[in-house]
């Protein structure tokens, strides 16, 4: 995504890009015998945080996006840093993104369709397509239901309940709360 | 057989049938939590061992980039790959040189946490 020319010419020109990395990602090995080792890394959790000079959090993009959806996200989400900016005091600050997020909060989530991911390499742009719809309903409701209390300043605490509660990967567990999926039974 | 050997092989039964009741006295005497241990619930194989097919294309949702590998002995630093540009993106190195330059451009910060490296190849 982060290839696509106008997608990092707009993140280039209109934000401070940073990343950084919380875990080390999961592999997943399947051993077929006779040395034969298939590894594939798995589709670790991601997070795209907007975030004001002075580290408050204005909005996040919960992980994984269609790049047209992303980039629409981002120009949304520059506006409205950009309207914080202009803002006279933090408290004014804090007063507009909980308007912001509470009226987000308040809408009905409306998730259409099937959910289940399709298998195989050919129907992967429709998982993409899935996962962009859960997380730009479910997820980023649970996230504007978080928000509209108080916007919080950037934090691990804010970060550990987004990773656990809305991406379901608890980073506190050194299986990323995996175990029990893997296992086929609760821990 | 002669008169040694019988004895011998008298003594290695004798031997064996003090420690096989040994053992079961063991067994008896231990403790209740200790056995449940060793035991093993009844579940069946397919609840143990997901199908490769759902693991890998279902439930990890893994990436299209993957590597085969030979007779490897350390998979993760195999796996990881090679450092690569992440994107045509000029990230900052840190999180606080990016609050620097916000305060003086006026540009929003932009954080992507993610699992792995981006400049990871396979991550």
């Amino acid at each position: 995504m982060f290839a696509r020319t106008d997608i990092s010419q707009y993140i280039n020109n209109c934000y401070e890009p940073v990343w950084q990395s919380l875990h080390e990602v999961p592999i997943v090995s399947v051993d077929f015998g006779g040395g034969r080792v298939l590894k594939r890394t798995l589709n670790g959790n991601i997070a795209t945080y907007i975030i004001t000079a002075d580290g408050t959090v204005v909005d996040i993009l919960p992980g994984i996006y269609k790049p047209d959806t992303y980039l629409s996200q981002l120009k949304a989400l520059h506006n409205l840093a950009e309207d914080c900016r202009h803002e006279s005091s933090s408290t004014m600050v804090s007063a507009r993104l909980s308007r912001y997020h509470s009226k987000l909060a308040a809408r009905p989530v409306h998730l259409t369709g099937s959910l289940e991911p399709q298998a195989g390499p050919a129907n992967l742009p429709t998982n993409l397509e899935t996962d962009t719809r859960i997380n730009e309903t479910l997820r980023r409701h649970q996230i504007h239901e978080k928000l509209a209390q108080t916007p919080p300043k950037l934090s691990q605490s804010l970060t550990n309940w987004l990773y656990k509660e809305v991406l379901h990967c608890d980073l506190s567990d050194p299986y990323l709360g995996l175990a029990s999926t893997l296992a086929g039974r609760p821990q | 057989m002669n008169t040694s050997l019988r004895k011998a092989f008298g003594l290695a039964a004798l031997v064996s049938i003090t420690q096989a009741s040994q053992l079961a006295q063991a067994a008896k005497e231990a403790q209740p939590g200790a056995r449940a241990a060793f035991d093993m619930a009844p579940v069946s194989k397919a609840a143990i061992e997901m199908p490769v097919k759902n693991l890998v294309s279902l439930q990890s949702k893994a990436l299209e980039s993957e590597t085969i590998e030979t007779g490897r002995k350390d998979g993760r630093e195999g796996v990881e790959g090679k450092t690569v540009l992440p994107g045509k993106v000029n990230w900052h190195k840190s999180l606080s040189q990016a609050l620097d330059r916000s305060r003086t451009s006026g540009k929003p910060v932009l954080l992507f946490y993610m699992l792995g490296s981006l400049d990871k190849e396979f991550c």
